[in-house]
């Protein structure tokens, strides 16, 4: 794609600020046009690398394929199903697998092409048969052939992420924002996704500045294109100009300064300027997320997500080995630390196998009461955190989420004690005193937090879902999306209710919820008593700074403030006034 | 090792949904498993392959299993083919 001379001026190209920081850099731009495959081989020595390549791929694409979301497309709901199934299924043909390697290992053919030449075994033979049914559905295996294909070529380290890179891509996926990541890639722009997608998530929690949703970037941009990448405005400049690219460089040596600064942050101890102290952990969904959890030394995990587990895994085989893994990875980055595992949280906005397209999802069958209504599920889940708790007694705490009634909370903890006893009979060893706590989302449970507490050992408080359920805001609706305030006056007053009523109880509670990580509203969980806030790993070092320079009781006395608010306009006052007190110590 | 005879049942025969859930059933035992028609062997382990069978209904299938499981493997893999794989 050549560019006129027309194209050469600034423009400005806005989407989602879907994770922050800036790049500076050329764009690659990956289409999904016709794959090109050449007839090419490669040397003896790296017959070797052809086959991890192809390899590491082919894993990819089955993980990819699996963790898809396909209540997008619910209009064909079952259709979809059927070829995403017999997809992986390709993907997965041993059958396949030899041919190719075979290719590879006794032709040397390069990766790329071997996938072209095996597959083209098949499609010759099918398209022969005359059989329509199979004819319509080759289709979907050129397809697969194709995204195998690209992956492959897309692998190459080296032939496409030199320098200083930006992935702009019509769409893409949580596997591919780690691949670009560890090939050192600087920002990644997407025509669609929105700001909930894992791929967002990833792409914060790894530190790679992300715009999406920008609806047409990859058609606006051509592979070489200058660019700059503001991922905190939510704003791509193609061909910026001089002084547009001078202000952002000095935007990015200011970056760096604070970065800087914050690792200097971590290793300070986590103290307030009076001296108590407080304890900022990590929330967890994924693998690849634990290095951050080291890297910036998060005092545990405070929530560790482990409903991606069931969706890379549909049809549960494996899950018992699965679960093993993430939980023993998880343990082991936090060394002496706790981590609080979260029972599966699924239905809602996260798809389900057998959910039945609710009107209302987020007043649904999810959380525990789909686990309750799914016992084998439920005890799967529980057996193989009773074990890991039992090799590592006190590092392991359960969650339950969306829980309701007290009656709830009862029939798990029935199922623990069972799940327990039978451990004990197999000879295995148990942690007698693993602690069970309950997520306090639904206000039911925050107004009668007094009474739960007896059958608690902790409260973690989810204000994502609490905001939804207190204001009655579905967060993904956009027409009244600005309802959604995690900070509004009932909040506060909410958790004021849920802390007090631990403290006299003797229970702790933490937050896990996205405004742990905000550090005024750190500042004032503190001053209200909350002294365990759980957030995404790249958000401790911000928190952290605010946190380690205020008094306790100047954050008591900034709780007391804002809990005297009526509205978000006061709420806002107080944050403006906070943030300029900070502005001036500094 | 067991060999069966089973013909196929569905209107449609074997086509990509009946392929996919024959492939995913095989592959949940440790046995081998072979369909041997009209002369061609395949894996039954291999979606791939049993497309490329293209049996349509009526086809005389002869299945085999060998391994730790084979029993059971044929058990559930000739009423999954006799069943119509639930399609109908």
């Amino acid at each position: 794609m050549e560019s006129t001379d027309n194209d050469i001026r600034e423009s400005i190209i806005e989407g989602l600020a879907a994770s922050p920081g800036v790049a500076i850099g050329s764009a690659i731009v990956i289409q999904r046009r016709a794959v090109q495959v050449k007839p090419e081989k490669v040397e003896v020595r790296q017959v070797d690398d052809e086959l991890t390549a192809f390899n590491t791929v082919r894993d990819g694409t089955i993980r990819d394929l699996k963790s898809y979301d396909i209540s997008d497309t619910s209009r064909n709901y079952g259709d979809a199903t059927e070829i995403l199934e017999a997809q992986i299924e390709i993907v997965k043909d041993p059958d396949l697998h030899r041919s190719v390697c075979k290719y590879i290992e006794k032709d040397h053919y390069k990766a790329d092409y071997a996938v072209c030449l095996a597959f083209d075994q098949y499609l010759k033979v099918i398209e022969k048969s005359g059989n329509q049914l199979l004819i319509e559905r080759l289709v979907d295996v050129r397809d697969i052939r194709d995204r195998l294909i690209k992956r492959i070529q897309r692998h190459r380290p080296g032939l496409h992420l030199a320098g200083n890179t930006v992935v702009v891509s019509e769409e893409i996926s949580a596997t591919e924002v780690i691949e670009y990541a560890r090939d050192g890639v600087r920002a990644i722009v997407s025509d669609r996704g929105g700001l909930t997608s894992h791929a967002v998530i990833i792409a914060n929690s790894l530190g790679v500045p992300a715009v999406v949703g920008t609806r047409s970037a990859s058609r606006q941009i051509a592979t070489g294109d200058p660019l700059i990448v503001d991922g905190k405005r939510g704003k791509v400049i193609l061909n910026p100009e001089v002084e547009t690219l001078e202000r952002y460089k000095r935007l990015l040596s200011r970056i760096r300064r604070e970065e800087e600064e914050m690792t200097r942050i971590i290793e300070v101890p986590s103290k307030t300027l009076s001296g108590e102290s407080f304890r900022l952990q990590a929330n967890v969904e994924f693998a690849e997320e634990l290095g951050n959890v080291v890297r910036y030394k998060a005092m545990g995990i405070g929530l560790l997500r482990t409903e991606a587990l069931l969706l890379a895994d549909r049809y549960h085989d494996g899950l018992e080995e699965m679960q093993r893994q993430l939980y023993k990875k998880s343990i082991d980055s936090v060394s002496n630390d706790i981590v609080t595992i979260r029972l599966f949280d699924i239905g809602g906005d996260k798809f389900i196998e057998d959910a039945s397209n609710e009107v209302n999802p987020f007043l649904g069958w999810r959380g525990v009461r789909y686990l309750l209504d799914n016992k084998r599920l439920l005890d799967v889940q529980l057996k193989a955190i009773l074990e890991m708790a039992g090799q590592n007694p006190g590092k392991v705490r359960i969650l339950v989420p969306m829980v309701s009634t007290i009656e709830e909370l009862q029939q798990v903890s029935l199922d623990i004690d069972d799940i327990q006893n039978q451990l004990e009979g197999d000879g295995k060893p148990i942690d007698k005193d693993v602690r069970v706590g309950i997520m306090l989302e639904v206000p039911s449970m925050v107004l009668l937090a007094d009474r739960v507490a007896k059958y608690v050992d902790f409260f973690s408080i989810g204000t994502n879902d609490l905001t939804q359920y207190t204001l009655a805001v579905d967060r993904g609706n956009t027409r009244i999306s600005k309802l959604y305030q995690q900070m509004h006056p009932s909040l506060w007053s909410l958790i004021h209710m849920a802390t007090e009523a631990a403290r006299k109880n003797g229970v702790g509670i933490s937050v896990c919820g996205e405004l742990a990580g905000k550090p005024f509203a750190a500042s004032v969980l503190l001053g209200l008593g909350i002294t365990e806030l759980s957030m995404a790993p790249a958000a401790i070092p911000a928190v952290k700074k605010v946190l380690v320079n205020q008094t306790m009781s100047s954050m008591q006395e900034l709780a007391q403030k804002v809990l005297k608010a009526a509205t978000m306009d006061d709420i806002t006052q107080i944050m403006n006034g906070w943030e300029q007190e900070f502005k001036n110590m500094e | 090792m067991i060999r069966k005879k089973v013909a196929v049942k569905n209107s449609s025969g074997i086509h990509a949904r009946p392929a996919s859930k024959l492939v995913k059933l095989a592959s949940k035992f440790k046995s081998d498993f072979f369909i041997y028609m009209y002369g061609y062997k395949i894996n039954g382990k291999s979606i791939l392959g049993v497309m490329t069978l293209a049996a349509e209904q009526g086809a005389e299938l002869e299945l085999e299993t060998s391994g730790p499981d084979e029993k059971e493997a044929m058990g559930a893999i000739e009423d999954l083919i006799n069943s119509g794989f639930d399609e109908e």
